[in-house]
């Protein structure tokens, strides 16, 4: 069956060319968008879609600004809806709150040195995580009352960190970097530490440039996906800790493959798959469906659906399936934009509606379906 | 020479190389096509001709007297939208490559259609740090955000005010 892309709604009004990043509610009846002119866009669905609004029912209610005096970079939204957080080039990180459709900024989050470049919430909402230009992963909880309190900075990358994400468990948090690498931070007591660095020098194979963004596969999380200047996205899968699957032996062999960076008890991440050769400029944004495709977005103003033929749970050291992933194309949008594409993102609940951001400043939102 | 960039010139003593008597190619002097559809393709002539009066950061000299840019080292495909220029940094060492690829950069922005994709890179083996400069220049992130720094917005803007 053949799939296609279908430009669904075009939302403008951004006043820069540059839209980085575009964020879904829980729910999925509103969008954040946010850009180098220093806003954020809160797109809501309209319920009487027969209105006739020109936007195809989705109109901006609300426009976020004087909060940062540079580029907002990335946008979140806490997993109850009522929070959004902003991460700017000006350094700083701003949480909104929304009541009754009002938004006002009810905190900002500062001590990065320069750049935010990321902001992520944990997946029930009572920490959050930033990114940036300092090299600095910062790990921040959530306390009553609209306060936040960092509760540790991980040095560790050599370079601007690009993306953060949590996994689906909520202990892990991923995140990579201009210096080619992804890093796992697990939480150990009240610390974090990095359990893994996957694409390290002498480590496993990785990305050879930077790693523009990662995103989990949603729910069981063994799987995710990166996306990078090399021009190829990269599928890690999660393995069970040595010594936890019935019937394993400890072999010399098993131990080489654990020294990657595993350490004992923790699960570990190894590449499964490339998908190389799709792409011809830098793939800035890659988001994973719960419906388990892939869709990513590039500098050459495409976006790019995958789909797997297999999603294989959970495996052990000793198991050797490393190529039974099936990855294949299922559908692409040339000039999907007309510049590079910054941010691609599924619906929380509709698979087939897909929201991306682009360098012409446009928002759009694609139906991905037969 | 305003001296923004401390006491030590990098390199002290360029070469410095006649301007081309090259004819400028404007919009008015080519050709025009009956056919209002046709699009007037770009050349590497005419991306020099934006590129070649930028003021180097260190020198009272342009870019095409040091040699920093030359026709030869552009590649334009104007079907597929793709400009590549390279560009040669006077010494190895140069710690301003990226300065001056950062003003190709903004240059080629500002007159080029959106359509092209431009990648500024380092002419092979030209410079010390050639991998570490051709990623800087590529990255669009750190580009926008350099782009947001007023200083080196001015920095930039001094050496295109020539150009």
């Amino acid at each position: 069956m053949s799939y296609s892309l279908q430009l669904e709604s075009s939302l403008t009004g951004h006043t820069d060319d540059h839209v980085w990043c575009v964020a879904w509610n829980a729910s999925g009846d509103q969008l954040a968008s946010c850009s180098s002119d220093r806003t954020v866009r809160i797109w809501t669905k309209d319920a009487n879609t027969a209105g006739g609004y020109s936007q195809g029912g989705w109109r901006c209610t609300a426009i976020l600004e004087d909060a940062h005096t540079r580029t907002i970079r990335s946008c979140a939204w806490s997993p109850n809806g009522r929070h959004l957080a902003t991460a700017s080039f000006d350094a700083t990180t701003a949480i909104w709150e929304q009541n009754s459709g009002i938004w006002e900024q009810v905190a900002t989050l500062e001590g990065h040195e320069n750049e935010v470049k990321c902001i992520a919430w944990s997946p029930d909402g009572s920490f959050l995580s930033t990114c940036g230009r300092d090299k600095s992963v910062w790990i921040w909880e959530s306390i009553p009352g609209n306060e936040f309190e960092c509760v540790d900075v991980k040095q560790g990358h050599t370079q601007d960190v690009k993306c953060v994400r949590w996994h689906p468990s909520g202990d892990i948090v991923a995140s990579c970097s201009y210096d080619n690498t992804i890093k796992m931070w697990v939480s150990d007591g009240d610390d974090w530490v990095c359990s893994q660095t996957l694409g390290a020098a002498g480590g496993v194979a990785g990305h050879t440039s930077t790693a523009w963004s990662l995103s989990f596969e949603p729910e069981v999380g063994d799987h995710m996906v990166t996306s990078s200047d090399d021009c190829t996205l990269r599928i890690w899968s999660r393995y069970a800790p040595l010594g936890s699957h019935p019937g394993q032996a400890t072999s010399p062999s098993s131990g080489t493959a654990a020294k990657g960076g595993g350490r004992s008890g923790k699960p570990t991440w190894r590449l499964s798959t490339t998908l190389s050769g799709y792409h011809n400029r830098p793939i800035y944004s890659c988001d994973w469906s719960k419906s388990g495709l892939i869709a990513a977005g590039d500098g050459d103003n495409a976006i790019k659906v995958y789909h797997s033929s297999k999603a294989p749970s959970m495996r052990t050291e000793d198991s050797q399936l490393h190529g039974s992933f099936q990855w294949q194309l299922l559908t692409c949008k040339e000039q999907a934009h007309a510049q590079d594409v910054n941010c691609v993102k599924w619906h929380p609940s509709d698979p087939t509606l897909l929201a991306s951001a682009g360098d012409d400043g446009c928002v759009k939102l694609w139906r991905c379906q037969p | 020479m305003d001296n923004t960039y401390g006491s030590h010139l990098i390199n002290p003593n360029p070469v410095v190389h006649e301007r081309k008597s090259v004819q400028k190619v404007t919009t008015s002097l080519r050709v025009s096509s009956s056919d209002e559809s046709v699009r007037e393709p770009i050349d590497a002539l005419e991306i020099f001709d934006h590129l070649r009066d930028i003021t180097d950061p260190e020198h009272p000299y342009t870019l095409e007297q040091l040699n920093v840019v030359a026709e030869e080292l552009i590649e334009v495909d104007d079907q597929q939208g793709r400009v590549r220029v390279r560009f040669t940094p006077t010494v190895p060492h140069c710690s301003m490559a990226t300065l001056i690829g950062l003003c190709i950069r903004v240059k080629l922005l500002r007159t080029l259609p959106p359509r092209f994709k431009i990648d500024i890179q380092v002419t092979p083996g030209s410079h010390a740090s050639e991998a570490a400069v051709n990623k800087q220049l590529g990255d669009k992130e750190r580009v926008a955000a350099a782009l947001e720094n007023p200083n080196l917005l001015e920095m930039v803007e001094r050496c295109l005010g020539s150009a």
